[in-house]
């Protein structure tokens, strides 16, 4: 297949500089096992990358002399992951939760995203080579979020996923931290102390704002900030996306019910909960970003799906639900591959884990013609891992991106630079 | 405890006592925690203790056999250093070596259950770090009714904090603890006077010698039943009769714990429970060679971060150790259901950071058993050791491996197919309840039946194979 490929390439009119540059210039990587990512499989298989960028992918082919092979040995090769969700490498702390409005969608994560964070590196070591930063949650409609990848030059990292603000319903928008803290008699109002207080106040927000995009629309006066109305227009006439953050099974028929007022279609992040609104879910066809499973137990979140969450994303796979799985912030422990791990241990079956942080993390990013598989044309973000991918027992060894080694644990890519 | 749970754990503790009790497991690839494998495997239990290993050894025509062909059979794990089932850990009062995890034990907490869940089939219940001296602990099954019936080893082994417990210095943290000996020596030498001149009053004679020397002659006649009930653990701690569990947080914890046991001529007796820091010392645990192995943190990553860079250097704990040869014993990070909260994930996360294999399986089984002075009889599957095997659906540290069957003592008391609060925390669906008088449906209660007491080998009190403490 790859032979074909090549030979279609080589065969092509022009081709001749091509053929001299795939003989020169490219990388052909070697794997006892290449899962592409969207259910194919090959044992052995190799990758072959050019400029960045895969120009094929198959079983092992013989190989045109001179290129240069970098040797996955008996280790598995798989797409970079993709997390459609995360809320690292953006100072969140200090930078990330606005205060003067609970209503901005005209705001871009972008300008918050700290390429420099040591988060990414983190991320990139662990296999992720990209990230949605989606808006966060103290706001009820929150920012627009921003694709990136997480290692490389700067000005190759931003990606142009398709426009998506987000939404929060339920209590991380009226109740979270001490930035965002519930009025108090003893202390004078401000910025600090945030509304709205309740679940019925949060749906009030969003239902209002809306309200007030469709009357700019319709030319009746209003006092909001017209940029965040048009932003709150495109999400109405579908141009970007809705993302409603909506943990708790009841915020998930809220997100329903409050996106049907309004005839918005959505996404749903995190969901937790899913699994007790699967009629719902199914029904209305809903994506899921699905996650974060948690890895400890914690008393304060207990009636938040508790274990029970554990064996979800094997049940939306089983519902036909469009999925992909998210670590929001965790990175180790907690981070994507063991999100992806701690599915399959619950019954998700391994290729379809592995598309649920590849290739459907991709497809919800609007981002799948770009990455999130192996193939032809798409970006040569790779990672290859020294056992089954996503065991505890195993970890990726090299990670590349835009075909640039981001890390190289046994240097297998830089040896042969050198 | 209700009544009638009681009842029926009587009864069937009952129908279990009489005759000889034998079980078999057949098939299966035997993993070992050195890491060699034996395929098809046949393992016989008589009486709880394993008396043939093989893949061609007899089975008794009486035993009750398991099938176990494409399973994995492990030995069951051990938590050598665990808070189950006390609520509260730690005593307010720095210095309390009288009091008894016997007292807290919860045999109802659900982390029992957990722990079946978990292949683990012995925790040693120790009081928490935040002390200067902890009270007794206990090593148990993590099954049964009462905590009488899930004892195998009781009054075991005292902790003792080098680390300050929270709000204290660490002068304070050693001025306590030496203090506590020093109070202990001298309600000793007290109990010595007293009890010489006592002992030359009943013989008429008169006392002659300094209080120096009447100390010197009285410290040989002092029993333990002399002393204040409050004193006498510690008193037998200080003589070495108890092994101590030391806790030493951070690196200099570690060396000033060395030292301080050395002047008490404890350090033999004692186990360190060490921090993440505790890797910058490991050639210093290694030279004092306690003979048990160090029990590492949960947290295996140590993260430091240099202030003038701001670069985090991340270690990965136990792989220093096993580069230095120091054997180590796992806990899990937390504990419950979450992922975390398992031990095979920790010996899985090892093989992950470049551990060897086999130290990595030794450290939940072999080495542990030894940290808790039961070496020789748990922590491997082999003759002559107590019938305590995890059957296994894969690999012990494969991400997807459940364990299938827990079998403690030879009983099984766990069974995966009967465990409905495992398959509704996955299906979160409900799962229709058992038929009443289903044998094992519940492992919250059938094990407190199974391994009630009155059973012959198996009784609620330190088996007389343990091996003592001397």
């Amino acid at each position: 297949m790859i032979a074909i490929l090549l030979h279609g390439a080589l065969a092509a009119g022009d081709a001749a500089p091509l053929a001299q540059r795939l003989k020169t210039e490219s990388v052909v990587l070697q794997a006892a096992e290449v899962h592409t990512g969207d259910g194919a499989v090959f044992k052995p298989g190799v990758v072959i990358v050019l400029d960045g960028k895969i120009v094929a992918v198959g079983p092992a082919p013989p190989l045109p002399a001179g290129s240069r092979v970098v040797d996955g040995g008996s280790f598995v090769l798989t797409p970079g992951l993709v997390d459609a969700a995360c809320q690292l490498g953006t100072f969140q702390r200090t930078g990330f939760t606005e205060q003067s409005s609970e209503v901005v969608p005209q705001f871009d994560a972008a300008d918050a995203i700290d390429f420099y964070s040591k988060e990414f590196e983190r991320l990139a070591r662990e296999g992720v080579t990209t990230v949605f930063v989606t808006g966060e949650a103290a706001s009820v409609i929150s920012c627009r979020g921003a694709a990136v990848k997480t290692a490389g030059p700067i000005a190759a990292r931003r990606l142009a996923a398709k426009p998506c603000v987000k939404a929060t319903i339920g209590p991380e928008s009226f109740r979270r931290g001490s930035f965002n803290s519930s009025p108090s008699r003893f202390r004078a109002p401000s910025v600090f102390q945030r509304r709205p207080t309740t679940r019925m106040g949060s749906a009030w927000v969003f239902r209002k704002a809306f309200l007030d995009a469709l009357a700019f629309r319709d030319g009746r006066p209003t006092d909001e900030d017209p940029a965040a109305m048009r932003a709150l227009l495109d999400v109405v006439s579908g141009a970007t996306a809705l993302r409603m953050q909506a943990r708790e099974a009841l915020d998930i028929h809220s997100a329903s019910r409050l996106c049907d007022e309004f005839g918005l279609s959505f996404t749903l992040e995190y969901a937790l909960e899913a699994g007790d609104c699967l009629d719902l879910i199914t029904a209305r066809r809903i994506p899921v970003i699905f996650g974060p499973l948690r890895t400890r137990d914690s008393p304060v979140s207990a009636r938040e799906g508790a274990a029970e969450a554990y064996g979800t994303p094997r049940r939306l796979a089983e519902s036909g639900v469009s999925f992909c799985l998210t670590a929001c912030d965790a990175i180790g422990d907690g981070g994507l591959a063991r999100q992806a791990g701690l599915a399959i241990r619950h019954g998700l079956d391994r290729e379809r884990a592995l598309r649920a942080v590849t290739a459907d993390a991709a497809a919800m990013l609007g981002l799948e013609r770009r990455l999130g598989r192996l193939g032809e044309g798409l970006d040569a973000d790779l990672v290859l891992w020294n056992g089954p991918p996503f065991d505890d027992a195993s970890r990726p060894v090299l990670v590349l991106i835009d075909g640039r080694p981001v890390f190289d644990a046994e240097k297998r890519y830089s040896k042969e630079d050198s | 405890m209700t009544l009638p749970l009681l009842g029926a754990a009587c009864l069937a503790a009952a129908a279990l006592s009489a005759g000889r009790e034998s079980a078999a497991i057949r098939g299966g690839t035997l993993v070992q925690p050195d890491g060699s494998r034996l395929e098809n495997a046949i393992v016989v239990i008589e009486n709880g203790r394993i008396t043939a290993v093989g893949a061609d050894v007899p089975i008794p025509a009486d035993a009750l056999v398991h099938e176990a062909a494409g399973k994995v059979l492990f030995p069951g794990m051990l938590l050598a250093h665990a808070q189950i089932g006390l609520d509260v850990t730690n005593e307010n009062v720095p210095v309390a070596p009288f009091v008894n995890v016997y007292d807290a034990i919860e045999p109802n907490s659900m982390e029992w259950e957990e722990c079946l869940r978990g292949g683990i089939a012995t925790v040693h219940v120790i009081q928490g770090n935040n002390t200067v001296i902890g009270g007794l602990s206990r090593i148990v099954r993590p099954v049964g009714d009462m905590v009488e019936a899930m004892t195998v080893r009781p009054d075991y082994a005292l902790k003792i904090s080098i680390t300050p417990r929270a709000g204290f210095n660490r002068m304070t943290q050693m001025a306590e603890l030496r203090r506590a000996f020093e109070d202990l020596q001298q309600h000793v030498n007290d109990v010595a006077e007293r009890r010489y001149e006592e002992e030359k009053k009943r013989k008429d004679e008169k006392v002659l010698v300094p209080p120096e020397e009447a100390v010197k002659e009285g410290t040989k006649l002092v029993t333990i039943d002399d002393l204040e009930a409050k004193w006498r653990t510690l008193w037998r701690a200080s003589r070495g009769e108890i092994p101590l569990f030391v806790h030493c947080d951070r690196a200099a914890d570690v060396v000033r714990g060395i030292e301080w046991l050395k002047e008490m001529k404890l350090l033999e007796k004692s186990v360190f429970v060490v921090g993440t820091e505790a890797f910058k010392v490991v050639n210093e645990l290694k030279a004092a060679s306690t003979g048990r192995p160090v029990i590492l943190s949960g947290i295996l990553v140590h993260e430091e971060t240099d202030r003038r860079t701001g670069k985090v250097v991340e270690t990965f704990v136990p792989k220093v150790f096993a580069d230095a040869g120091v054997p180590f014993v796992l806990q899990p990070n937390g504990f419950g259901f979450s992922a975390d909260g398992q031990l095979w994930y920790q010996a899985a996360r090892c093989v992950r950071e470049g551990v060897a294999r086999d130290v990595a399986l030794k450290s939940v089984t072999q080495s542990a058993a030894d940290a808790i002075g039961m070496g020789d009889v748990l922590g491997a599957i082999a003759p002559g050791r107590w019938g305590n095997v995890a059957i296994l659906s894969g690999d012990p540290l494969a991400q997807a491996t459940w364990v299938e069957k827990l079998l403690i003592e030879g009983r099984q008391i766990y069974d995966r197919a009967e465990d409905r609060r495992l398959k509704e925390l996955i299906t979160g669906q409900e799962e229709p309840p058992a038929p009443p008088g289903a044998q094992g449906a519940d492992p919250a209660t059938a094990p407190g039946a199974a391994s009630g007491n009155g059973k012959g080998d198996a009784p609620p009190k330190a088996p007389a194979d343990a091996p003592k403490d001397e």
